[in-house]
């Protein structure tokens, strides 16, 4: 294609938003941490570990049931150890969501937390996914999936 | 016409003595041979039955019939004389004149008894000589073989026997021994009835009425023959008529011609047709439709089948043509093929694509809704503000150094939503698109399939003899001929089969004629005058012969036996000894007249042995010499009357007396 290059005084750029996919956004991402210390944590609080595996594990409902038989199997998936859920780990503690324990490496739901947590059980999203969380429920704690991970990947 | 005349009778026997004999000449009409009782008359009577090989009525065969002094030994002059050998001759002349003279041996060394010689001339009146021919009697085929004597008889008499049913169901000729008891009247039996039964079992049936019939010549015997005969015919072309009509029926049925209603008597039908459908449905005889189908293939045959060699360069450029049709098509049909993938995996990638955005319109729409829920919590990430530097912030996870800006989550959602409608219009067009191809696809490979059909059916044309017609008319042709061929067949068939209906229906005519030519009646009208004179002739005898035990106005011949009855009953033998007598001589002597008078098979001669039995009334007797002197045919009456008594009844009669004197008739004969 041949361009009137020769016409052309001077070019503008300008930048342009562009469309993000909505686990991107902060909100959604420390919204569905929330629900995984609420409903399938102990005490609402959840390693790291856990965290990452929970957070590969909601990305589409096949990995469902890989960690529904997760027991059974033993077989701890590759998970893709998301630097997005870190940086809304970040965000969720800046806004006092969550709170970290320097001494577990753990985080746990802040009270502030806890009323976010009630407000999205009862608003009108993430269905599949409280259903999720409610089935599995607490069954898979920190300690046994760091003792799995380790089986699977030991040094 | 009387068949047969008594010449000569000689009687030879060759005894250590030298010879003895007799020898008699006969006239024509009224013969007696006059002789003392027991001095050989009846033996030299029965003689002539001998040598005619007709011994049979005298109760036996061969020469243990004759009597002793004829071949055992003989009285001469109050002594005893062996015979060494005997012989009769005896020279007759038919009604042709013809003369001849037969020999026969009652005892011989070296002639057989049943051998009777003939002699072509009349070897007993003079002196010559005459051919003879050897013949014989009482053996298998005497009567109807060539060398039997009764067959030389009955021709050298014109009699032409007649065949008769017998006992075992069969018919047989009715032998010439059978007529003799009607016309010679032996003196030991003969005068006991109508018919004195002969010895032999001859088997046939109604033997006394079929002998008189036959001397009668009564057409009842070979009209009763007739019915027999015709009864059988008519069985036969009533079967052989079926058996046609069955063929002709299955022929139709075989060539789906029309089946043709036969009536169950031939004669009824002019002529037999087999008529088939023509093309047209109408029905024509087969020669007919046989013609117009060589027409037919005469016609294809020499003008109307293309042959190929004729088309040949016109099909293979069709052939090049559809070859290259097939070629063009089957590429389309590939690109369209190639097209059609591609179009139905941008379809599913597509339909992926809707369901990832969906899910992505979803969440994004969650987002918004949690943006919502988390404002009333924290309201920095709603407004964009850094809840820890309080700083404006990219609403995004994304760290700030990628320089990417994302869109505003509304924003953000707005766009999904229309790639989701762009893509939805993208999978709705794709799928129109493929249904088009589809369609398209069929219908090309439609052409594809007729493109190649063709281009299979040149080149096969192409592979076969260039001489051959095409397929399509030589298809026609096999077809005409293969119905040509049947129709040739049934056509040969049938007209073998009109052949032998011709056959039956001239024999079912003449079957018909012969019918009409029998009487309805069991007796022909001829028949019937014939036994209407012989009743009266008979009643006008015995009125003539002092015929007195019965009226005889209340006698009648029955038509059943032929005998006269009374009332319906048989004339009992034992009224009155010489009344029988009278029947006799009344019932032989009408049997010639009748014959006489209707042209009848009697010989033409009567023999009465001794017939004035049981002291006859001399009356009487001479009354029968009388009737026999002016009856046309010769008669032998033997008697033991005095001299004068006969000269005496036989005053003006004609006759020949033949007296043999007082002594042994059998003397020494004078060379």
């Amino acid at each position: 294609m041949d361009l009137p290059l020769d016409e052309i005084e001077e070019i503008n750029f300008n930048r342009k938003k562009i469309p993000i996919s909505p686990e991107l956004r902060p909100i959604y991402r420390i919204s569905q941490i929330i629900l995984v210390m609420e409903l399938s944590s102990t005490m609402k609080t959840a390693s790291l570990l856990k965290l990452q595996l929970f957070n590969w594990g909601l990305q589409n409902e096949e990995r469902y049931e890989r960690l529904f038989k997760l027991k059974e199997t033993k077989d701890f998936p590759i998970i893709r150890f998301d630097p997005f859920l870190n940086r809304a780990l970040n965000y969720g503690v800046a806004m006092q969501v969550f709170s970290f324990n320097v001494k577990t490496g753990k985080f746990s739901l802040t009270e502030k937390g806890e009323l976010l947590a009630q407000k999205i059980l009862k608003g009108d999203v993430f269905s599949k996914e409280k259903v999720f969380l409610k089935t599995i429920k607490k069954s898979l704690s920190d300690k046994y999936i760091l003792q799995l991970f380790k089986e699977r990947y030991p040094s | 016409m009387n068949r047969i005349k008594l010449n000569h009778l000689k009687i030879t026997i060759d005894t250590e003595d030298g010879l003895f004999g007799t020898d008699i000449s006969f006239k024509e009409g009224f013969n007696i041979i006059r002789a003392r009782n027991t001095k050989g008359k009846s033996s030299t009577i029965n003689s002539i039955l001998y040598v005619l090989g007709l011994e049979e009525v005298l109760g036996g065969r061969n020469a243990k019939t004759m009597k002793p002094v004829l071949k055992d030994k003989l009285s001469f002059k109050g002594r005893e004389v062996a015979i060494i050998g005997s012989k009769v001759q005896l020279e007759i002349s038919n009604h042709r004149g013809e003369i001849i003279t037969l020999t026969r041996w009652i005892k011989s060394q070296n002639k057989d008894e049943k051998l009777i010689r003939v002699h072509y001339g009349p070897k007993l009146s003079r002196e010559g000589n005459f051919s003879f021919k050897d013949f014989y009697v009482h053996m298998k085929g005497a009567a109807i073989g060539n060398a039997g004597f009764h067959t030389f008889l009955s021709s050298y008499l014109e009699w032409e026997l007649p065949e008769v049913p017998t006992f075992e169901g069969g018919d047989r000729i009715l032998y010439l021994q059978t007529i003799t008891p009607l016309y010679f009247i032996e003196q030991i039996k003969g005068w006991s009835s109508f018919y004195s039964p002969i010895s032999g079992s001859f088997g046939i049936r109604d033997l006394s009425k079929r002998a008189f019939e036959f001397l009668l010549n009564m057409d009842v015997t070979k009209n009763a023959k007739e019915r027999e005969e015709l009864k059988v015919i008519k069985a036969l072309l009533s079967n052989k008529w079926s058996a046609l009509k069955r063929e002709v029926e299955e022929l139709a049925v075989s060539i789906s011609a029309a089946i043709p209603n036969l009536p169950a008597n031939p004669i009824t039908l002019d002529n037999l047709s087999l008529t088939v459908y023509n093309d047209d449905k109408v029905l024509v005889s087969i020669f007919d439709r046989i013609f117009q189908l060589e027409g037919s293939i005469k016609e294809k045959e020499n003008y109307g089948v293309v042959a190929i060699s004729e088309v040949a360069s016109q099909y293979e450029e069709k052939v090049k043509e559809q070859e290259l049709l097939v070629l063009q098509l089957q590429n389309e049909i590939n690109y369209i093929r190639q097209d059609l993938l591609l179009q139905r995996n941008n379809q599913i990638s597509m339909g992926e694509n809707l369901k990832k955005l969906e899910l992505d319109l979803k969440r994004n729409q969650e987002a918004e809704k949690l943006y919502k829920l988390g404002s009333d919590i924290d309201s920095s990430f709603s407004k964009g503000i850094c809840p820890t530097c309080s700083q404006a912030v990219a609403d995004s996870l994304l760290p700030a150094e990628t320089s990417i800006q994302p869109l505003d989550l509304s924003e953000n959602i707005t766009y999904i939503k229309e790639q989701i409608n762009t893509l939805k219009f993208g999978i709705k067009q794709s799928h129109t698109v493929i249904q088009n191809k589809q369609s398209n696809l069929a219908v090309i490979i439609e052409h594809l399939d007729n493109a190649r059909r063709e281009l299979r059916l040149y080149k096969s044309e192409l592979n076969s003899n260039p001489r051959l017609p095409t397929k399509k008319e030589l298809d026609e042709l096999v077809r005409l001929k293969i119905l040509i061929n049947k129709l040739y067949d049934a056509s040969s068939t049938f007209e073998k089969i009109e052949t032998r209906f011709k056959v039956i229906v001239s024999e079912w005519k003449d079957y018909l004629t012969r019918q009409e030519a029998l009487p309805k009646d069991y007796f022909s009208e001829l028949d019937k005058k014939k036994l209407t004179y012989f009743e009266k002739e008979f009643l006008s005898l015995l009125d003539n012969f002092n015929f007195s035990s019965i009226n005889t106005n209340e006698i009648t011949l029955s038509y059943d036996k032929y005998t006269p009855i009374v009332s319906g009953f048989d004339i009992k033998f034992d009224s009155s000894a010489s009344d029988n007598i009278r029947l006799i001589w009344s019932y032989v002597i009408t049997i010639y007249k009748a014959s006489q008078n209707f042209s009848g098979n009697h010989p033409g001669l009567m023999v009465f042995d001794e017939p004035g039995q049981q002291q006859m009334a001399v009356k009487s007797q001479k009354e029968l010499f009388r009737v026999l002197s002016q009856t046309k045919g010769q008669s032998i009456v033997g008697t033991s009357l005095e001299p004068e008594e006969i000269k005496e009844m036989t005053e003006n009669y004609n006759l020949n007396i033949i007296d043999l004197g007082e002594e042994y008739i059998i003397k020494p004969l004078t060379q």
